[in-house]
């Protein structure tokens, strides 16, 4: 399997925090609060649409409101194949991290 | 939630919606909604609208850009392709191109008749009056009472202004050095305020102060004084019989080519003939201004009655027709707005033919582009993007034909401008553009869209995420090519059957017409016109015009002379129900010619019954008349011989009956006419039968001879029988743009089997190759490939001429003396076009079955 971007990362790990509120605009606004970054709507719609076309989301559509004019959103939860992914990921940077100490990252003096 | 509450920019929204990627939609807009309240709650609703905006913008912006890196890529695939295969392009576009330019040149032709005076700053405003008989099925006529008019204008408040024009042809006007003759026209002072034609000099209040002035127009002052001043100048016009001095006290514009109302000189009204103001005379023709914002129809309620009014036993109603429409709803003769509309239809046909070759030179091409589609399709383009690849193709094909079209077109119109005997400006304004990027745009996407669904459909059935080897792929689409053989060429075979249809129909109506007119050329007008020459009759010889005809005649080239008072072929009429000693609940209209005692034998009229003019009979003049066969039947009296016939106020009593003479066009039945024996100063035209063995010499003796008669006479002739083909005027038109339109036809149908044969030909290069290894000969292979089109033109053939027979047996009742739709037209037709497809056909078969097999065989 392959690799996720960074990107596909944050997104499936925000679905993944937002549980049953997963959509565009919270997702935006979870990753733009741990990133600390401001992020367009399209750099969200693009990884998301790919993730769910290559089956580690998938999507409904439901909640027409008011203030979105009428217009339904679309609701995304992980696959069994997006937590596979983001297991491998997290087994993969652990390793990374691994033989790190602490130390080695403190700006010097 | 308050109903108050900041709702996003409608604009805005409208753009974020309609530029998003098609697979976010609507649940992008909703989004960007939800985040617009949220920055309203966190910057306010002024900030929260900008932000929108600013959304919107670069969606609308990215958008276009990627459509534009899309696009370069499409045209780059368009160059390449017409790089590579030129001569199909040269084929596709010159195609197109003759289709477009046959509508371009149709539409500035329609844009040019409607434009026709709607330059005039009141056009609005102007109504022309005309009236039509009660009962008569609509049609008027617009000839009316030169008292109405003026009526309208004293007694109707909506009336503002009036003028009528009286106008009369060929009068001789004289300067110190020149004698012309002008068509001189009466008018009333309105005429300078009503229309905008611009006076050079003088202004439109004084020009007619004087009653004895004239206003010349541009060209006619030029040719009277070259650069002289012609203010103040003295000419003599002598329509009153004598010279009567004129000064000159304007000079107008020329008529511009857009206008109907033409004119050399103008005259005061007050010098027009005294019966061209009263109500028992219909010869002037009349316009009236009215105020802004009419009702006309309320209007032409309360005129209607006007002539009854004023003439009670009248039954015409007056009414005003539009200046703008009188154009295109022409009251007198065949109707342009018809004629128009005819052109329309086939100038669409023309253009779906070229659409048709399109089609099928492009899906043709298919198996060549199996390539290309294959990398395409495997590099994961959408059937969507092929669509566009291949619309945007057919777009920049047809956009090319329209750059060639209008050069083409350039060199039409002027060619068009002369057979219909006025220029017709290219006209590229804004609103004609838009039309004729319209056209080429519809024609563009029509004749793209059915090779954008073949060529995108052409799929290996890729299936997202299974592995196929790349030649895999070309084996699938050659086989979805080939494999269903007879879906794709039956549609083309149909498109091609439907050109071929309207290639027959065109050269069906193309004979009909020619055999018609051949026929009008040929029939038996029951009166001469070969050798006949017409001269006017200068006024001052009028009075001895016998001794001019004894001078004439003594020459032994001219066998025949006649005076008559106006062209045999105008025809002046007066409605009579009084005959007989009689009123009859029936009218009839009788046609009226004031003639000569030698008319007779001049036009070699034959005699039915009594007896024609003779010196011998004193009291002939005016009061006894010669009928044709016609009325004589009308009257339905067995012996007409005696008969008392009332013609307004006076009375004639008929002497004899002659056979029936045709003096108007053969579309329609021949009328009822009289013969009136007229004086010698009533003569305007002096009718001569002559031998065609000396013409210049003949010509110049007559010449000599008036001129002795009348010195510096400004000598002019014409043939009696070019004044009788003036009444096929728009049939010749007809005849001469319909040829053209068919030449046409016969490439762009030739161009279409050449597509089909081409494609036919390339697909089966195998089997042709196999057949003559096995030993098939030239002969046979050619008799193969070209079979399927025999019975395509048969089928073709079959199928128009029904059509062709009922759409010219319709033309063929506008004339009353019409030709049958023989069988052998629809045989020539018929062998013409098999003809013509044979030789495009063979071309190619031949050139496939000469190809030497192993070539063909050997590259698989």
């Amino acid at each position: 399997m392959r690799l996720l971007t960074r990107a596909e990362e944050l997104i499936l790990l925000a679905v993944l925090k937002l549980g049953e509120e997963a959509y565009a605009i919270p997702i935006l606004e979870n990753i733009e609060k741990t990133t600390r970054r401001k992020w367009t709507m399209g750099t969200v719609y693009i990884p998301l649409y790919r993730l769910t076309e290559n089956g580690y989301l998938k999507s409904m559509l439901a909640n027409p409101t008011r203030e979105r004019g009428g217009k339904k959103k679309r609701y995304y939860r992980l696959t069994e194949k997006g937590k596979q992914a983001l297991r491998a990921l997290r087994e993969i940077e652990s390793d990374m991290w691994a033989d790190i100490s602490g130390l080695a990252l403190e700006p010097e003096q | 939630m308050t109903a108050s509450a900041p709702r996003p920019p409608r604009a805005a929204r409208f753009l974020l919606r309609r530029f998003s990627p098609p697979h976010q939609g609507d649940i992008a807009t909703g989004d960007f909604d939800e985040l617009f309240h949220l920055q309203v709650e966190r910057l306010g609703p002024r900030r929260a609208s900008f932000w929108y905006w600013r959304q919107a913008i670069w969606t609308v912006l990215l958008s276009l850009f990627w459509g534009s890196v899309l696009l370069r890529n499409h045209l780059k695939a368009f160059l390449r392709s017409v790089r590579k295969q030129k001569g199909y392009a040269f084929l596709n576009i010159a195609g197109l191109s003759v289709g477009l330019a046959v509508c371009i040149v149709i539409v500035q032709w329609i844009r040019f008749e409607q434009g026709i005076d709607r330059f005039h700053e009141k056009a609005g405003r102007l109504h022309r009056v005309v009236y039509s008989r009660e009962g008569s099925s609509g049609k008027g006529t617009y000839f009316v009472q030169g008292a109405a008019p003026v009526f309208l204008k004293d007694n109707y408040s909506e009336i503002v202004d009036a003028t009528r024009i009286c106008a009369q042809d060929r009068v001789l006007i004289k300067s110190d050095e020149r004698n012309i003759f002008a068509d001189i026209s009466f008018v009333d002072p309105a005429f300078f305020r009503m229309f905008s034609f611009p006076l050079l000099e003088g202004s439109a209040e004084t020009v007619f102060a004087s009653p004895l002035s004239i206003v010349l127009s541009e060209d006619l002052a030029e040719k009277f004084f070259g650069n002289d001043h012609p203010i103040n100048k003295i000419l003599k016009c002598s329509y009153w019989g004598r010279p009567v001095p004129l000064k000159v006290t304007g000079v107008i514009a020329d008529p511009p080519p857009d206008t109907d109302l033409r004119y050399q000189a103008l005259l005061p009204y007050r010098l027009a003939p005294s019966n061209a103001s009263n109500w028992s005379n219909q010869w002037p023709i009349g316009y009236v201004e009215t105020i802004p914002d009419l009702s006309l129809d309320a209007l032409n309620a309360r005129i209607s009655g006007v002539i009854k009014q004023n003439v009670p036993e009248s039954k015409n109603n007056l009414w005003l027709q539009p200046l703008t429409e009188s154009h295109l709803h022409n009251l007198e003769g065949p109707r342009r707005i018809r004629f128009i509309r005819i052109f329309m239809t086939l100038g669409l046909f023309i253009l779906v033919m070229a659409g048709i070759n399109f089609i099928n030179l492009s899906t043709a091409r298919a198996s060549v582009r199996f390539q290309e589609i294959g990398i395409k399709k495997m590099l994961g383009a959408s059937r969507r993007h092929l669509m566009g690849q291949v619309l945007t193709e057919s777009l920049a094909y047809s956009f090319t034909a329209l750059a060639a079209a209008l050069l083409l077109t350039a060199i039409l119109l002027p060619a068009v401008g002369a057979a219909l005997g006025r220029p017709i400006p290219m006209d590229l304004s804004p609103s004609v553009a838009a039309v004729l990027i319209g056209i080429t745009l519809v024609t563009g996407l029509a004749s793209g869209l059915f090779p954008a669904f073949y060529l995108s459909s052409l799929s290996p059935q890729i299936i997202s995420g299974r592995k196929i080897s790349p030649a895999r792929i070309f084996e699938t689409l050659a086989e979805s090519h080939r494999g269903r053989p007879g879906r794709s060429p039956l549609m083309r075979r149909a498109l091609v059957l439907f050109q071929l249809m309207l290639l027959v129909s065109f050269m069906v109506g193309v004979l009909v017409i020619k055999k018609q007119m051949d026929y009008i050329q040929n029939k038996d007008l029951g009166l001469k016109k070969q050798h006949m020459l017409v001269v006017d009759i200068p006024r001052d010889t009028a009075p001895r015009l016998d001794a001019l005809k004894i001078d004439l005649l003594a020459n032994p080239a001219i066998t025949g002379a006649t005076g008559i008072s106006g062209p045999v072929t105008q025809r002046s009429n007066f409605i009579t129900n009084h005959w007989g000693g009689l009123e009859h609940a029936w009218e009839i209209n009788v046609g009226l010619s004031y003639v000569d005692y030698d008319f007779a034998d001049t036009f070699g009229l034959d005699l039915y019954k009594g007896r024609f003019f003779s010196r011998e009979f004193p009291n002939d003049t005016f009061t006894k008349y010669v009928a044709n066969r016609t009325l004589a039947e009308a009257l339905g009296i067995e012996y007409p011989i005696g008969v008392p016939i009332r013609n307004g106020g006076s009375q004639g009593t008929i002497i004899g009956v002659v056979d029936d003479f045709h003096v108007e066009s053969l579309h329609r039945e021949i009328r009822p006419h009289i013969l009136i024996l007229g004086k010698n100063i009533h003569f305007r035209q002096l009718y001569l039968r002559i031998d065609s063995t000396d013409l210049p010499g003949t010509i110049d003796f007559i010449k000599g001879k008036i001129e002795t008669f009348s010195p510096g006479y400004p000598f002019e002739y014409r043939f009696f029988d070019e004044e009788l083909d003036r009444l096929y005027r728009t049939d010749r038109l007809t005849h001469k743009l319909i040829t053209s339109l068919m030449v046409i036809a016969v490439l762009l149908a030739c161009l279409g089997l050449f597509g089909l044969i081409a494609f036919t030909a390339e697909r089966r290069t195998k089997e042709i190759g196999i057949r003559k290894v096995m030993g098939a000969s030239v002969y046979s292979v050619v008799r193969l490939i070209s079979r399927e089109y025999v019975v395509l033109v048969a089928a073709a053939n079959l199928a128009a001429w029904p059509a062709a027979y009922v759409i010219m047996s319709r033309w063929l009742d506008n004339f009353a003396y019409r030709t049958p739709i023989s069988p052998w037209i629809f045989a020539a037709a018929g062998g013409l076009s098999l003809l013509l497809s044979i030789l495009t056909v063979s071309w190619q078969s031949i050139r496939v079955g000469l190809a030497d097999p192993v070539a063909s065989l050997r590259s698989e």
